[in-house]
């Protein structure tokens, strides 16, 4: 999976999960990006099962960059 | 920003402001509970209102605005009526769009709501089946694990602990309880 390929799964996640169209760049700010506080809990589930991993709870997640170095 | 509060429909401009902006909800999931035109509606917020839900003692209805009286969210706390040994808090909660993941409530009302709410024994935030990812905060933040991808939730969130399944208002809801210090 290319930076390309991650930025696409994570559009491609929003989309299916909460009918958002959005169009990520590895320096935006995730808080921007009009998600709610459930959302972001349901991102998470999201993430962890489709990548079959836990990641740490200090984990610290700000921009679509910060995701894309995690996968 | 103000913190407006109020206990019934007797103060107009508030409740102007309230229904002024929940009639733009359009959700078929929460328009019934939330929107004036179902005032009419037992589990309806300004039926509520009506109904003493929110009187003096036993609750208090918490509208956000900025500083020019624009809505940017509300929420209230209660004593559950058929259990009065419980309160309930973050009740008829509703975030303007343009408002939301900002943890407004959390981090402005909710220290407030239990700290009116402690002569209860117990402190339960509720939520349903369409808005379960609020209990799987809780559930997750339990066992220690990552609660949200990014911009996570404030942390008096992490007081409350997931308790399952209970009947609250004839109805089956994720029941958090809160953490008492003392």
């Amino acid at each position: 999976m290319n930076t390309q390929d991650k930025i696409q799964f994570l559009q491609t996640a929003i989309a299916k999960l909460f009918n958002t169209r959005v169009d990520l760049n590895l320096d935006d700010q995730l808080r921007d990006i009009g998600l709610d506080s459930l959302d972001v809990v349901e991102l998470q589930l999201y993430y962890e099962e489709h990548f079959d991993v836990q990641l740490p709870d200090t984990a610290v997640i700000n921009t679509v960059g910060d995701i894309v170095a995690l996968m | 920003m103000k913190i407006h509060t109020i206990h019934d429909l007797s103060d107009g401009v508030v409740v102007d402001i309230l229904k002024d902006n929940l009639s733009k909800i359009t959700d078929a999931n929460i328009v019934k509970n939330y929107h004036p035109d179902w005032s009419g509606q037992p589990g309806n917020l300004f039926y509520i209102l009506a109904q003493g839900r929110y009187r003096p003692g036993h609750g208090k209805y918490y509208v956000i605005t900025d500083d020019d009286d624009k809505y940017m969210c509300s929420a209230g706390w209660n004593e559950y009526e058929l259990d009065t040994s419980v309160a309930l808090v973050l009740t008829r909660m509703y975030v303007s769009p343009g408002f939301r993941c900002q943890y407004i409530l959390g981090n402005t009302v909710l220290p407030e709501m239990i700290e009116a709410s402690t002569g209860h024994k117990h402190i339960w935030i509720t939520s349903n089946n369409h808005n379960r990812a609020i209990y799987l905060f809780f559930e997750r933040a339990a066992s220690g694990k990552k609660t949200a991808l990014f911009n996570d939730w404030p942390p008096i969130y992490r007081r409350f602990k997931p308790l399952g399944k209970k009947t609250v208002y004839y109805t089956e809801q994720w029941i958090a309880e809160y953490e008492h210090t003392r």
